[in-house]
C-alpha cells in the first residue's frame, strides 16, 4: 500500500469543507487508493488533483456544505449579476425607445452613413442581447446568459473599435486610461464576469423560492421598462427634459431609495448582508465615476437648481455606500466562516 | 430537467447491482464505451449529490485490505430518474433519426 501517496491525498482532501469531509473522506480515499493500486510514483495525478479542487470550490461557494458566510458572498455575486443586468436591459430598452422616439419626431435624420447610425444600429442590435441574457439569469439559465454576455460584451468592443477607428475624435477611448473610461469599461465587465463565476449549482434557484425570485425581478424589469421606454420615446427630441427622467436617473434615484431602506433594516436589527454589500459596490462604482466633478460641482453657487443638486445626490450615494459596506461587513463577520463538521 | 451525462451513467452503474466507489468508476467507463472516465472527486460529488436526493442511498460496508468500502445501491426514485432520462434521449434520438431518414431520402430521389 502506498502510504505516501495516502498523506498526499489526505492533504488535497483538507480543501474541502469539513462537513462533507466527514461524510466522504474515509470512502474517496479508499476509491482513491483502489484506483492508483500497482502505480510506483509518489505523485498525484494531475486529473485527480483538479477534480478535488473543483468539488472544494463549488462545495465551498453553493450547497448543503456551503458555510453561512460563503452562502452570504454567494448570494452577493448572484444579486450583483442580476442587479447589473437589470440596469443595462433597462437601460437598453429605454435607448432602443428613445432611437424610436427620434426617428419618429423626425429631429434626427442620417442623410448617409455615419458613425452616429452606426453606433445606433449597434445600440439596436445588442439591446435584445442585454434583456434577453437578464431573462436567461433570472429563469437560472446560467448556460445561455453566460453566452448571451459573452456575446454582448463582444458586439460592445467592437462597437467601441469601430467608433474609435472611424472617428479620430473617439481614437484615444479605446486607450486612454482615464478615469471615466476605466468606469466605463468596468460597468461592461463586471457583470459579465459576475456570470461567469456564479456557480452551476446554486441554492434558491429550484421549487417556491426560484419562482419567487423569477416573479420579483422580471416584475422590476417590467415595472422599469413601462416607466422609462414612454419617457424615452415620448421626451426623446427634448434633451432638457429626458434628463429628469431616464435610465440614469431611475438607477440613481433607486439605488438612494434601496440604501436608505437597508440601512433602515438593519436599524431594526435585521440587516441583510448581500444586499447591503451590493448596494455598496454600486455606490462605490458612482462615487469613482463622479468623484473628480465632486468638489467644483459641489462649490457650484448659482444655475438652475437640477444641477445645483445633482452633485449632493452622489455625495449622499458615496456616504450611504460607505455606511452600506461597513454595515454589510460587520453582518457577514458575525456569521460562522465553515459549516460545523 | 435534464440530468449530466456522468450523472446520468453513475445512475446507470447502479442498476441491477450495488456497487463501491471505485467499481462505479469502472462500470461507468464500460458504460459509456470509455467516453466518460471519472475523476474520484467528480463521482464524489455526484455521489454526494445523489445520495441527498434520494436517488442514491447506502448499501453495506464491507472490509477490503483492512478498510471500510462503501457499496451504494439505487433508489426507487433513482430508478425512476433513469427511466425517464432514458425515454428523454430515446425521444431525442427518434426525432434525430427521423430528420436524418428523410434528409437521405430527399437525396436520394435528387440523385
Amino acid at each position: 500500500m502506498n502510504t505516501e501517496l495516502e498523506r498526499r491525498y489526505r492533504r488535497l482532501l483538507r480543501l474541502l469543507p469539513a462537513s462533507y469531509r466527514q461524510a466522504w473522506e474515509e470512502d474517496m480515499v479508499s476509491a482513491f487508493l483502489h484506483s492508483v493500486e500497482g502505480r510506483r510514483s509518489d505523485r498525484l495525478p494531475l486529473g485527480e488533483r483538479l477534480s478535488v479542487v473543483a468539488l472544494a470550490v463549488r462545495l465551498r461557494l453553493a450547497g448543503q456544505h456551503a458555510s453561512p458566510r460563503a452562502l452570504v458572498w454567494h448570494r452577493t455575486l448572484d444579486t450583483f449579476a442580476l442587479l447589473a443586468l437589470l440596469t443595462w436591459a433597462l437601460h437598453a430598452t429605454a435607448g432602443v425607445a428613445m432611437l424610436i422616439g427620434k426617428s419618429l419626431w423626425a429631429t434626427v435624420v442620417y442623410p448617409h452613413v455615419t458613425i452616429g447610425l452606426i453606433l445606433a444600429w449597434g445600440a439596436i442590435a445588442t439591446s435584445p442581447l442585454w434583456v434577453a441574457a437578464f431573462v436567461c439569469l433570472t429563469l437560472g439559465r446560467l448556460i445561455a446568459a453566460r453566452v448571451l454576455v459573452l456575446l454582448v460584451a463582444g458586439a460592445s468592443l467592437g462597437l467601441t473599435v469601430v467608433r474609435a477607428v472611424l472617428s479620430p475624435d473617439h481614437a484615444g477611448a479605446l486607450v486612454a486610461p482615464t478615469l471615466a473610461n476605466l468606469t466605463e469599461w468596468a460597468w461592461l465587465t463586471a457583470p459579465v464576469l459576475a456570470v461567469l463565476l456564479i456557480p452551476n449549482q446554486a441554492p434558491g434557484r429550484e421549487g417556491e423560492s426560484a419562482r419567487r425570485r423569477r416573479s420579483v425581478w422580471l416584475g422590476a424589469y417590467a415595472l422599469g421598462a413601462v416607466t422609462l421606454a414612454p419617457a424615452a420615446l415620448v421626451l426623446a427630441p427634448a434633451p432638457a427634459l429626458y434628463g429628469f427622467w431616464n435610465p440614469t436617473t431611475a438607477m440613481h434615484v433607486g439605488l438612494l431609495v434601496g440604501m436608505v431602506l437597508l440601512l433602515a433594516l438593519v436599524a431594526l436589527r435585521r440587516p441583510q448582508p448581500h444586499w447591503l454589500l451590493v448596494a455598496a459596490a454600486f455606490g462605490a462604482a458612482d462615487t469613482v465615476a463622479h468623484a473628480s466633478a465632486f468638489v467644483p460641482a459641489v462649490m457650484l453657487t448659482d444655475g438652475p437648481l437640477p444641477a445645483r443638486l445633482w452633485p449632493w445626490l452622489h455625495v449622499a450615494l458615496a456616504a450611504l455606500a460607505l455606511a452600506c459596506a461597513v454595515t454589510g461587513a460587520l453582518a457577514l463577520r458575525r456569521l460562522p466562516r465553515s459549516v460545523p463538521a | 430537467m435534464s440530468m449530466s451525462e456522468p450523472t446520468f451513467f453513475v445512475l446507470t452503474a447502479l442498476v441491477g447491482e450495488p456497487r463501491h466507489g471505485y467499481g462505479i468508476v469502472g462500470e461507468v467507463d464500460q458504460l459509456s464505451g470509455g467516453r466518460v472516465r471519472l475523476k474520484i472527486g467528480s463521482l464524489y460529488g455526484i455521489l454526494d449529490r445523489l445520495v441527498s436526493e434520494g436517488l442514491v442511498e447506502l448499501d453495506r460496508e464491507e472490509a477490503y485490505q483492512g478498510r471500510l468500502r462503501r457499496y451504494y445501491r439505487i433508489t426507487s426514485a433513482g430508478l425512476e430518474a433513469v427511466r425517464a432520462e432514458a425515454a428523454r434521449q430515446a425521444a431525442n434520438a427518434r426525432a434525430a433519426t427521423r430528420r436524418l431518414r428523410s434528409i437521405n431520402l430527399q437525396l436520394g430521389e435528387a440523385s
